[in-house]
């Protein structure tokens, strides 16, 4: 007699799963409402009590008044923080109500197919309780040897999400029960004791450890350590090099979150200095480009590939602000494109630079990739303000900026698996942001495959050709004929030195990958518009940008290279060659309506 | 004691408002639903919104009270303004042929 042992999943009806109660609109709601609570009410009571309410009043009743009002100011403080406190935790806990109902809808959906299959499987055995062929026996067994398999891994996944549903409901009731008494809430708010205690461990983030040090203390976390974290050092879980990008998308939506609720507040009774509407409006272009990001559907598979918040700094750089948002995963996409931005752009050009990522991940999707793609913009740098700007005449931002992005993609890739294979990286450096990109590369071992410089006025004096950037794979280069920006790069030995940025990379003395990037719309003489189209649809250096980041350059359809002849001005072949635009094979980039 | 009492009215008006508003955040705590929470967090975030109502009730009466002090303040320093001023007004400043 032969025995096949079927299993069954736990529980063994699918209505029987845990139910998962709480609306996560409704817990972000929340959060919004402490939050405005804690800017509109005890805030400003706060804020009044510091105001010192006439100059000519002396006497004991003014000294009273000044303790009094003292006490008063710092006591409602210390209610606004820790509120701010509470509706930051309500954030992180609504973020992951959202996370665990998707992931419930998936288990919902495996345990019926589960339960299917094994009652098929069973009837099929009882069919076949008188068969002698061994064939078919062993039919069975394969079949009930892999529902076993199927059963035992949606146990586990059942398991990890049940904890990750104890853990966010831990952490919110824990929240809500230190501050309920009035001795709590008078004093500064307390961390969370888990979170504080993950800070302690050897690797975490501020100890001196490495990013694959902070990678390895993150992925030893368990769910509840790593959400009280994120609610409690959204800051410091969101900004570190070395924490996974789902991580750091977690934690500075949390501050995304908090911002937009407290200033909205403030700026809703007019409380806001200068500086704080400047932070608000850097927070609210990071919820634009954040959404658009969310919602982007790949037109090619029909999924959403999401947003991750990857950097998220409203304050940096005396205002500009610091931001890199992606789509796509980039914890584990196989291509990675990673965008560094010119001169002009701050936080609040983050909604325009999502859109060209996205347009920068559809073209190398609709033209074909093998494996899946993220990609991304980052602003962690200074950029000059203006073309007027003393510094876009002079590298020393670009210096900086390519120290930060090196760092940053050196932290990148230290954060994913690494049990993965690398992703292929390509650097894009557009503008100013080519200068940087190339001198993070030729100075600070920038860890890219391949290079893309757009529209640059310049390599890096440091930079007289492609190979002094030593990247390992490809330096490619486009320019439009028609860009001004792309033409203030140093010409060669006979025509001058440029704009002080170093060398116009698309000459035959630099000697990178030149490709197609003229635009139909370019008039006679040179201009800025043609300088901001390389990451147009349907361009033709979109095209050739989808083809690099794809991991397939051999694909792009390369340009002549300038030149410098000693009798007369630089030339520009491509100058003469008619542009083309949604051409398919040369500037095809995202399907026709 | 030194003071421009005209001023006083102003930080005692400020206070009232702060009354005003504190009240309000009373009865914004007092809207929240608690359903937008799991089970088993709901008893939790129930017994916090009763709490900082209670918080919200005291800064009341805190914000209340000093403007209740800066106005009695206000008040007794006009009175005792118009009262002064209403004795000079009933003094005989003068001396000699004219008194």
């Amino acid at each position: 007699m032969t025995t096949i042992r079927v299993d069954q999943p736990v529980p063994a009806a699918t209505a029987d799963l845990d139910e998962l109660t709480g609306d996560p609109g409704q817990a972000d709601a929340f959060g919004r409402d402490l939050s405005s609570i804690a800017a509109q009410g005890f805030e400003v009571v706060a804020e009044r009590a510091l105001t010192a309410p006439v100059v000519a009043w002396f006497g004991e009743s003014r000294t009273a008044y000044d303790e009094k009002a003292a006490q008063i100011a710092n006591q409602h403080r210390t209610l606004t923080d820790n509120l701010q406190a509470v509706a930051r935790t309500c954030f992180a806990y609504a973020d992951t109500l959202a996370d665990l109902r998707w992931e419930r809808d998936g288990l919902v959906s495996t345990h019926q197919h589960l339960v299917a299959t094994r009652q098929t499987l069973l009837n099929d055995i009882a069919g076949a309780a008188d068969e002698t062929d061994p064939l078919v026996i062993r039919t069975l067994q394969d079949r009930a040897t892999e529902l076993n398999g199927a059963i035992a891994t949606f146990q586990t996944d059942y398991a990890d999400w049940q904890q990750r549903v104890t853990a966010n409901e831990n952490l919110m009731r824990d929240a809500f029960g230190r501050l309920d008494e009035v001795g709590e809430v008078t004093a500064p708010a307390t961390v969370d004791p888990i979170a504080a205690g993950a800070m302690d461990l050897p690797g975490a983030p501020g100890s001196g450890a490495t990013p694959e040090q902070v990678r390895d203390w993150w992925n030893g976390l368990d769910a509840a350590q790593q959400e009280a974290l994120i609610a409690s050092y959204p800051d410091v879980i969101g900004s570190t090099d070395g924490i996974p990008a789902d991580g750091r998308d977690q934690a500075n939506r949390v501050s995304l979150d908090a911002d937009l609720a407290d200033l909205e507040a403030q700026d809703a009774i007019g409380a806001l200095s200068e500086d704080e509407r400047r932070h608000l409006e850097n927070a609210q272009a990071t919820r634009t480009a954040l959404e658009n990001a969310d919602s982007y559907v790949d037109p090619t598979t029909d999924e959403v590939p999401g947003g991750q918040l990857w950097l998220y700094d409203p304050t940096a750089h005396g205002g500009d602000g610091a931001v890199a948002i992606g789509v796509g995963d980039l914890d584990t996409a196989d291509h990675i494109a990673a965008r560094v931005p010119g001169i002009t752009t701050d936080q609040g050009d983050a909604p325009t630079l999502m859109q060209e990522a996205i347009n920068t991940y559809q073209s190398t999707v609709y033209n074909g990739v093998d494996g899946t793609v993220a990609s991304m913009f980052w602003l962690g740098y200074d950029a000059p303000d203006a073309f007027y700007d003393p510094a876009t005449a002079s590298q020393g931002r670009a210096e900086e900026g390519g120290e930060a992005f090196a760092d940053d993609i050196a932290g990148l890739r230290a954060s994913r698996d690494p049990d993965l294979d690398p992703a292929h990286l390509t650097a894009i450096g557009h503008s100013y942001g080519s200068t940087t990109t190339a001198i993070a590369a030729s100075d600070h071992g920038l860890d890219a495959d391949d290079v893309v410089l757009l529209g640059s006025p310049g390599a890096g004096v440091q930079n007289p050709t492609a190979e002094s950037l030593g990247i390992d794979g490809d330096v490619y280069v486009g320019r439009n004929s028609r860009d001004l920006v792309g033409f203030l790069g140093g010409e060669g030995g006979y025509h001058g030195v440029g704009a002080r940025l170093g060398f116009d990379p698309s000459s035959d003395d630099f000697d990178a990958i030149r490709f197609e990037a003229e635009d139909p719309s370019r008039g006679w003489h040179r201009d800025v518009e043609q300088h901001g189209l390389y990451f147009a649809n349907d361009s033709e250096s979109l095209y050739n940008i989808g083809r690099v980041v794809a991991g397939d350059g051999d694909a792009v359809n390369q340009a002549e290279q300038s030149y410098d002849p000693w009798w007369r001005a630089p030339v520009d072949p491509e100058a003469d060659r008619d542009p083309t635009s949604d051409v398919p094979g040369r500037s095809d980039t995202v399907a026709d309506d | 004691m030194t003071t421009e009492w005209d001023d006083i009215w102003t930080p005692a008006t400020w206070w009232g408002e702060l009354d005003t508003t504190m009240q309000g955040v009373r009865t914004r705590l007092g809207n929240l639903g608690v359903s937008a929470f799991g089970e088993s967090v709901r008893p939790a975030a129930t017994t916090f919104v009763e709490a900082w109502r209670g918080y919200a009730d005291e800064s009341v009466e805190i914000c209340a009270g000093v403007a209740e002090a800066l106005t009695t303040m206000a008040v007794d320093v006009d009175r005792t303004d118009a009262e002064i001023a209403q004795a000079f007004e009933g003094l005989d400043g003068s001396v000699g042929e004219a008194r």
